[in-house]
């Protein structure tokens, strides 16, 4: 009886480690609905398949979770309680949709408490954004990091009107062309030479600037965390919603391709 | 144009940074002095808006820019 229950409420075969984020979410309080739970489910077991999931320290559900900061303050891949686990914090009380979290490009943003030098690694690292609009603004950041010397990560498709900012690990940002904003945006570096800036699974930009060592400095979504290059400080908030986010070790082309078709697929199921 | 709703300088700046969950309190002033937050904070932090609206304060919407405030001045990326 308890195992058709439960084959009632998730499906088929839920996915072990999406279980855990799925009790998470309803043990604080929050209600998951079946098609989020499906598209919970579609993820992990996507990642889990396709050789990925170990790569990812922390992911962000938004598209697939309860509509609050309660719900949606979870490290789908530790989804435990504390800040240690690279659990949300939202700043400023933005918007939360049923697909996705609007900053106000003001003073809202979240902060994922993922040290850039321990979530990530200097030669191997990623950064993950789904922008769900095309608008442009004026210098606004996705997600990342910046310690003002030597230490930088960030999703910046389109600074200006003919301006990208593009680079992981790197002591410098590249400028580059803009891009149209939408649609998921992936960094990554894999080796000491240089990163890729994805657009819907496809490398939109690259650099060939040599790694530099990480610093202690938390990543930040929706703006990107060294306003002064002081610690805590968010600085260039963007006001394009983020329906996923995540970040972790360093994808190939490849992966970044699979990556996006796993993360688009579950999103429109 | 994006909703903010004015609040008294005293309460911006006693509640900035205050935290319940996950859920952190921000205000920010505008250029010409005001001090605002996101209606959203209204039900993140009933118990201080309660307080709030004891003494004789009203939730009043208002529609600004991001050049209604003040520039940020930061290092070049």
């Amino acid at each position: 009886m308890l195992t058709l229950l439960l084959a009632g409420r998730f499906g088929e075969s839920i996915d072990p480690d999406a279980r855990l984020l799925i009790d998470a979410v309803e043990g604080g309080g929050d209600i998951t609905t079946p098609l989020q739970r499906k598209k919970i489910n579609a993820v992990f077991r996507g990642l889990k398949s396709a050789g990925l999931y170990d790569k990812i320290r922390a992911m962000y559900l938004f598209f697939a979770l309860p509509a609050t900061g309660t719900g949606r303050r979870w490290n789908s891949v530790d989804p435990r309680d504390l800040d240690a686990a690279y659990r949300l914090t939202f700043v400023g009380s933005p918007t939360h949709s049923s697909d996705a979290v609007a900053w106000n490009g003001v003073n809202q943003y979240a902060n994922t408490h993922a040290p850039a030098n321990a979530a990530m690694e200097q030669n191997s690292a990623h950064m993950a954004y789904y922008s769900t609009s095309e608008s442009v603004g004026g210098q606004w950041v996705e997600m990342g990091w910046n310690n003002g010397a030597n230490s930088r990560g960030f999703i910046c498709p389109n600074w200006s009107a003919n301006r990208a900012e593009v680079g992981i690990q790197e002591p410098v940002a590249t400028k580059t062309v803009n891009i149209n904003p939408e649609g998921l945006f992936v960094a990554s570096r894999i080796d000491s030479s240089g990163s890729n800036l994805s657009r819907n699974g496809i490398v939109v930009q690259s650099t060939n600037t040599a790694s530099a060592a990480p610093v202690s400095f938390g990543v930040f979504i929706g703006c990107y965390n060294g306003l002064g290059g002081a610690n805590g400080s968010p600085a260039r908030y963007t006001a394009r919603p983020c329906a996923f986010a995540s970040l972790g070790l360093g994808f190939t082309e490849a992966e970044t391709a699979v990556f996006n078709t796993i993360i688009q697929n579950a999103m429109s199921l | 144009m994006t909703q903010f709703i004015t609040i008294p300088e005293s309460f911006a700046t006693t509640t900035n940074g205050k935290q319940i969950g996950p859920n952190v309190f921000s205000a920010v002033q505008t250029i010409s002095g005001n001090w605002v937050t996101s209606p959203n904070a209204m039900a993140e932090f009933p118990d201080d808006f309660a307080a709030l609206q004891q003494t004789g304060w009203e939730s009043v919407v208002i529609g600004l820019d991001r050049t209604d405030f003040p520039q940020e001045v930061d290092i070049e990326l």
